[in-house]
């Protein structure tokens, strides 16, 4: 026998093996991307501080000069710092309550950091001001008639009115607090539950210990969690445009958008003045997560050796699951219901009654003829293309990364796909929108615009699910097949592609439902010609339709939530095989 | 010709985050002779598995040469570097390696279908490896449903299917349970007298370096403390450090004091003040490390008055599976293990007189 397997060897050994493709294909990628990414911001830049070819800094100038400037500053400031303070309490305390005490619910912990992924921050925002309106808001027309009920005498307009300080802060809780809960969920599940245990059995209390032991262990994540709700909170356009405006809180963002989209000609010098603060906020604030994040990996506590046994609430347990559904409930359903029974009346009354009813608004979405089932069209298809080319681009980056870890050009590559997330959506659709509207490509109004943007801006979102995919798979994997004489592009496509199946699944959601949901690119980069579903429910929003508005925001919820709970369903079943063995490589790893 | 892996020269070094660097593979000159057995045995750290994946072009040396069957794989001076799927060299993993989307047919398959090979002769030598590995019948199954020890078998399946000169193994055995690695070793053994190959094999389990090696090379932070036959490695190990880490050691700080008058062994005296006679080819003197053997001394009950004598209490006594018990006895010299066949060990309490012979006893200058 062995005489036969040596026979083989003769022909494997002068048989013709191929060139490293893959490395040549992962550099072009990379080189491309790279360049789509910095030139547009480079040529922002350049064009605030040198708009002649001079260093020029009238642009500031002008921005000072502007009776709005501090007013709008001070506004957005306040609104950012209570929206960051009370989604720190609420995300942190329903995180500590499905995580180490008895009022857990399994689905609801995993349903509530992805509630505001189906819901367009748009349609969300839309569906309160439906909600809280004083007048005709339904909330408003609820409490009216219960009020009757009971013989109670409640204004006119009804208690709630979306349109105020306290409104818009409340909404901007409710947008930060899925993002802080992932962040000290998470935490708190890797805590090494010893180390609370052994703090039980030393006599402390189980509030004292949360306080002594438990939350120090995850301060890291706790800072970090406040500063990723702070950049979000700086680059939220929805809230404060839509409800801001009328409540007379002004802001940075909406002011970014308007003078760009608004004005003619577009002040794009002075809108990149502005552009330059948000950065300044939001790449500070990334900047300083990044270095909580590397304290954090010292300190961190490595693996989790038995499951925690969780903290018993006692009569407060009840009490508490109520809470945490009904704050669910009121953030998700509540608004879908606005749109819901908004978008099945003929005009706003309210109410649906048998004569206001109506199924036009959604019928006119499906009419190929008016823009509506374009926006929606485009929307949807710019949303696969966009996730597919961007989840592709990202595996491919990651994995030349890990393949070359020394190539000054993936790890450029690594760092710039990750830069969109520190920049606001308004500052890379801005410096888009400078680069590719003139000569020579003219671009403007286009969906390849659109495409561009997308791309850019769901990027960093792409690359950390590639990553975490990645690191999943772990290197051994990838190192049997070279080993077993399979060159980079064959391990790419059999090995490193078909493993990060359900990873990628997850990414391509992911991105597939922010970029049919987006609104800050579209309003900046779409037009009359290229109509995508953010800049259409905005247009028509700001014109009063809302019964289309809501059919539209309807619709897109209930594409977004369909499209991901299928995709992740296929996935899951797909990753049966693939998940469990990759898992519990890591395990061995860990042990080794 | 002589197919054989020859390192020249090889150094690798790595940056910690702390920035300090360490020497994982230092300056190593190693020949491998075809169809060998070499074990690379140290403890974690001390660059065995960083010099397979040298070999293997996982990692890049930064300096020296590799080459097999006398071609060049890597060589520094010439910027040659052969990627590793275009080296002659097969690897097994300590975690398997399996790739879970693939069935055991088709992982085995992959070797020959990354190269190319036409699918019928796939076929036919698929089937010949795994009638060898023994895991017949388990084609069809995917590597989660299978036994940790049935995992390793489609590993070397898959490592010994292209029929590559060179096997590489890192800590293959050491995520299975103690019986199938017993097993293992015998078949992996089997596999290679009848396969041919050349294996180079990395543990840090003593015992079966000792079991599969023609040779073993003992590393040292970066470096071949000792290169040598199982036999040599634990009857005159060179150093300490090689002393130690082959076989179990009590040691004890000594001076030497004479030669006997035949000449033939040194008199050392320890701190403890027991004179003992040590046959050593090295010319020593001062300071030296006295080293014994648990089952080289013999255990007496009745005082013994010549040659090398300690005399003790017998502080603990514990009966271990095999064929021996395992005294500890408290001397001069502090406690020293003795492993004696079970019908003579003595009990806790009794006092003993434990007896070695000259040549069983190991001597090293104090700073070595």
């Amino acid at each position: 026998m062995s005489h036969q397997i040596s026979d083989a060897t003769a022909a494997i050994s002068t048989s013709k093996q191929r060139s490293d493709g893959f490395i040549w294909g992962a550099r072009v990628i990379s080189t491309v991307t790279i360049l789509l990414v910095v030139v547009p911001l480079a040529l922002m830049v350049w064009k605030l501080f040198l708009p002649d070819g001079r260093f020029n800094l009238s642009a500031f100038g002008d921005l000072l000069s502007q009776p709005w400037l501090g007013k709008m500053l001070g506004d957005t400031l306040i609104v950012v710092a209570s929206g960051v303070v009370s989604s720190m309490v609420v995300g942190s305390v329903f995180a500590w309550l499905t995580e180490r005490t008895n009022a857990r619910i399994g689905w609801l912990s995993r349903l509530l950091p992805l509630l505001p992924l189906f819901m367009p921050p748009l349609a969300s925002a839309i569906g309160w001001v439906l909600l809280a309106t004083p007048g005709p808001g339904v909330l408003n027309v609820w409490s009216r008639e219960l009020g009757a009920l009971f013989g109670m005498d409640v204004a006119p307009n009804g208690p709630f009115n979306v349109f105020t300080w306290t409104g818009v802060i409340l909404l901007y809780m409710v947008a930060l607090v899925p993002q802080v809960y992932l962040v000290v969920a998470a935490a708190l599940r890797n805590v090494e539950p010893s180390i609370e245990e052994a703090s039980r059995v030393s006599g402390v209390g189980p509030l004292r210990t949360l306080v002594k032991v438990t939350l120090p262990a995850i301060r890291p994540s706790l800072i970090s969690a406040a500063l990723l709700a702070m950049a979000s909170a700086f680059s939220l356009f929805s809230v404060p445009f839509l409800i801001g405006t009328t409540a007379g809180v002004d802001n940075l963002i909406v002011r970014v958008v308007r003078i760009t989209t608004d004005e003619f000609p577009a002040r794009t010098d002075v809108a990149s003045a502005l552009g330059l603060i948000v950065v300044f906020f939001i790449g500070g604030s990334w900047l300083l997560q990044r270095r909580v994040n590397r304290l954090a990996r010292h300190a961190r506590l490595e693996g989790k050796t038995s499951s925690a046994s969780t903290i018993d609430l006692g009569w407060f347990r009840w009490p508490a699951r109520i809470i945490l559904i009904a704050y669910i409930a009121a953030t998700s359903l509540l608004p879908l219901y606005g749109l819901v029974s908004v978008a099945l009346q003929s005009f706003w009354s309210g109410e649906i009654t048998p004569k206001n009813f109506t199924l036009k608004n959604f019928a006119a979405i499906f009419d190929p003829s008016k823009n509506l089932f374009n926006s929606l069209a485009n929307s949807l298809v710019l949303g696969v293309l966009t996730a597919l080319v961007a989840m592709f681009v990202a595996m491919v980056v990651g994995y030349y990364g890990e393949r070359r870890p020394r190539s000054w050009l993936a790890r450029i590559a690594d760092g710039v796909i990750k830069l969109p997330a520190a920049l606001s959506h308004v500052i890379v659709a801005l410096a888009l929108i400078i680069a590719f509207v003139g000569p020579p490509f003219r671009l403007q109004g286009t969906l390849i615009l659109l495409f561009i943007g997308y791309f850019v801006l769901y990027l960093p979102q792409a690359s950390v699910s590639a990553n975490a995919a990645l690191s999943q798979l772990g290197p051994i994997l990838t190192e049997a097949s070279l080993v077993s004489g399979a060159g980079e592009m064959r391990t790419f496509f059999r090995i490193v592609l078909p493993l990060m199946g359900p990873g990628m699944v997850a990414g391509w959601v992911m991105v597939f439902v922010l970029a049919a949901g987006d609104l800050t690119a579209s309003v900046m980069l779409a037009s009359p010609r290229s109509p995508v579903v953010g800049f259409v429910m905005l247009d028509l929003s700001t014109s009063g339709t809302y019964g289309s508005v809501a059919a539209l925001g309807v619709v897109i919820t209930l594409l977004n939530a369909v499209v991901g709970g299928a995709v992740t369903g296929i996935g899951q079943t797909l990753g049966k095989r693939t998940v469990a063995p990759s898992r519990r490589l890591l395990q061995i790893q860990r042990s080794a | 010709m002589t197919p054989r892996i020859e390192l020249r020269d090889l150094t690798k070094k790595f940056l910690r985050q702390s920035g300090e660097v360490t020497n994982a593979v230092n300056h190593i000159d190693l020949d491998i002779e075809a169809g060998e057995f070499l074990i690379l045995l140290g403890p974690s750290g001390c660059g065995k598995s960083t010099l397979l994946r040298l070999i293997s072009g996982l990692e890049t040396p930064d300096s020296g040469v590799v080459r097999i069957n006398g071609r060049v794989l890597f060589d520094k001076g010439t910027s040659t570097s052969v990627p590793p799927e275009r080296r002659p060299v097969s690897m097994v993993f300590q975690s398997y390696g399996l790739w879970p989307h693939l069935n055991v047919f088709e992982n085995i398959a992959y070797p020959l279908r990354a190269r190319r090979v036409p699918s019928a002769e796939i076929r036919q030598r698929v089937e010949r490896v795994v009638a060898v590995a023994g895991i017949e019948g388990l084609e069809r199954q995917f590597p989660t449903q299978l036994s940790g020890g049935q995992q390793q078998r489609v590993a070397l399946a898959r490592a010994v299917v292209s029929a590559n000169d060179v096997v590489l193994f890192d800590e293959p055995l050491s995520n299975v349970d103690a019986k199938v690695r017993d097993q293992l070793r015998i078949e992996i053994l089997r596999l290679q007298s009848q396969l041919g190959f050349t294996a180079v094999y990395v543990t840090h389990d003593q015992d079966e370096a000792m079991m599969l090696g023609d040779r073993i090379a003992v590393l040292d932070r970066g470096e071949i403390a000792q290169l040598g036959t199982p036999r040599e490695l634990y009857e005159t190990p060179e150093s300490p450090y090689v002393a130690r880490f082959v076989g179990t050691v009590d040691e004890t700080r000594a001076t030497v004091v004479g030669r006997d008058p035949a000449g033939h062994a040194l008199i050392v005296e320890t701190a403890g003040g027991s004179r003992i006679s040590v046959v050593s080819e090295r010319a020593l003197q001062g300071e030296v490390v006295v080293m014994t053997r648990p089952e080289r001394w013999s255990i007496h009950h009745a005082p013994v008055t010549h040659g090398n004598v300690l005399e003790g209490v017998v502080s603990a006594a514990h009966y271990l599976a095999g064929s021996r018990t395992e005294c500890i006895v408290d001397t001069v010299d502090g406690p020293v293990r003795v492993w004696a066949p079970h019908g003579i060990a003595a009990t806790e309490g009794e006092s003993v007189w434990l007896t070695v012979e000259p040549t069983d006893v190991l001597v090293f200058g104090a700073d070595e």
